[in-house]
């Protein structure tokens, strides 16, 4: 089977219940079954270091992007998009600890459109994350834009 | 009677010729303002496919004293993507409101951004259209060239407001202010569209 492998990122803030939900042995062995073989975590302020491979701040993530086969991230729009577009799939964990639940409208667009596997709340981390994990292979692709909308916009105008 | 008929087949022909320079030649001095983050990535995206090189006279990009690392960010994200651009000239401005900032202090920055921006703006008076994605940074440059248009100091420059991506349901505050101001009002989810009327969507643009 090829080898997969998962990125998780957090971004800036921290999100110690994501990282400890991925970084234990029952995890471990079940993403193995699943033919992930490989974990990074982007941990950002986090006190918790798990004992996969791991980082704290990177100035540009594209390449973890890219490298990965399975991104699991917080609800950060900039995060989602970049990893859209580079039809990836994703399981987006919203972090209900933080106060930002402006993002909850994206989150519920994007998995109402299954672009994206959602897990809901903090708390439902540990149960779902593998069953969203072999969900996210029936993702759909983001629809990339088509490239003269813009230049339709502008002449529009005038 | 000859002279009548050769005046009105020139007059057919410079008309012709008027609409055919206005619809697919005219080029655009076109001012894009850049805010912090994601504010830049998005519309760096959106206009990734336009067509500088055919349809811009002169590019400005404006950005904030705070935002002093978007010109880099900017540039490399054009180097990346190959985009052809005219000379583009960078115009820096004061920030209007900081992230998190009360509304009332905000109201007082936002007053002493607005006249830092009216004396930089004095400059360039020769802008077609603005585009911005709603960083609180243009909402002091709207008013600016409303005031300018209304002082005969400028033509009246076009206001694009495309809004961020990550609005669905909801407008931003910025495009709450500048949904009856701008001249087209672009939204990337169809939910927006309907819920508000004067929104255009024609698919994502990002």
């Amino acid at each position: 089977m090829k080898q997969q492998s998962i990125f998780v990122t957090v971004g800036s803030t921290n999100f110690d219940e994501l990282i400890k939900a991925i970084d234990n042995q029952e995890a471990q062995n079940q993403l193995k079954q699943l033919g992930y073989n490989k974990v990074v975590c982007q941990i950002g302020s986090g006190n918790y270091e798990p004992k996969t491979e791991f980082f704290r701040f990177k100035s540009s993530l594209s390449e973890d992007y890219q490298k990965a086969d399975l991104i699991i991230c917080h609800c950060g729009a900039g995060t989602i998009l970049e990893c859209l577009k580079l039809k990836k799939k994703i399981i987006v964990v919203n972090n209900d600890t933080l106060m930002n639940n402006h993002q909850m409208e994206l989150f519920n667009a994007l998995t109402k459109q299954q672009l994206v596997c959602g897990i809901k709340s903090t708390k439902q981390i540990q149960s779902e994350l593998i069953d969203k994990i072999k969900e996210s292979s029936q993702l759909k692709a983001y629809p990339l834009p088509e490239p003269n909308k813009i230049d339709s916009i502008i002449d529009s105008m005038f | 009677m000859l002279i009548l008929s050769i005046l009105i087949l020139l007059l057919v022909y410079v008309g012709f010729r008027f609409c055919i320079r206005s619809k697919y030649n005219k080029k655009y001095n076109m001012l894009v303002l850049f805010g912090s983050g994601g504010h830049t990535y998005e519309m760096l995206m959106s206009l990734k496919n336009y067509d500088f090189q055919r349809k811009c006279q002169n590019l400005y990009f404006m950005h904030s004293f705070a935002d002093s690392q978007e010109p880099g960010r900017v540039a490399k994200f054009i180097e990346d993507n190959k985009i052809a651009l005219p000379k583009v000239e960078w115009i820096t401005i004061h920030r209007s409101r900081k992230v998190k900032q009360s509304y009332l202090s905000s109201i007082i920055t936002t007053i002493k951004a607005t006249l830092h921006t009216f004396l930089i703006l004095l400059r360039f008076r020769d802008l077609d259209i603005f585009i911005t994605n709603g960083p609180g940074t243009c909402i002091p440059v709207v008013i600016v060239l409303f005031a300018q248009y209304l002082l005969f100091i400028r033509k009246r420059c076009k206001i694009l407001f495309i809004e961020s991506w990550c609005r669905v349901e909801n407008l931003s505050l910025s495009g709450k202010l500048l949904y009856w101001v701008s001249d087209k009002f672009v939204v990337n989810w169809e939910s927006l569209s309907k819920k508000y009327r004067r929104a255009t969507f024609v698919g994502n643009l990002i």
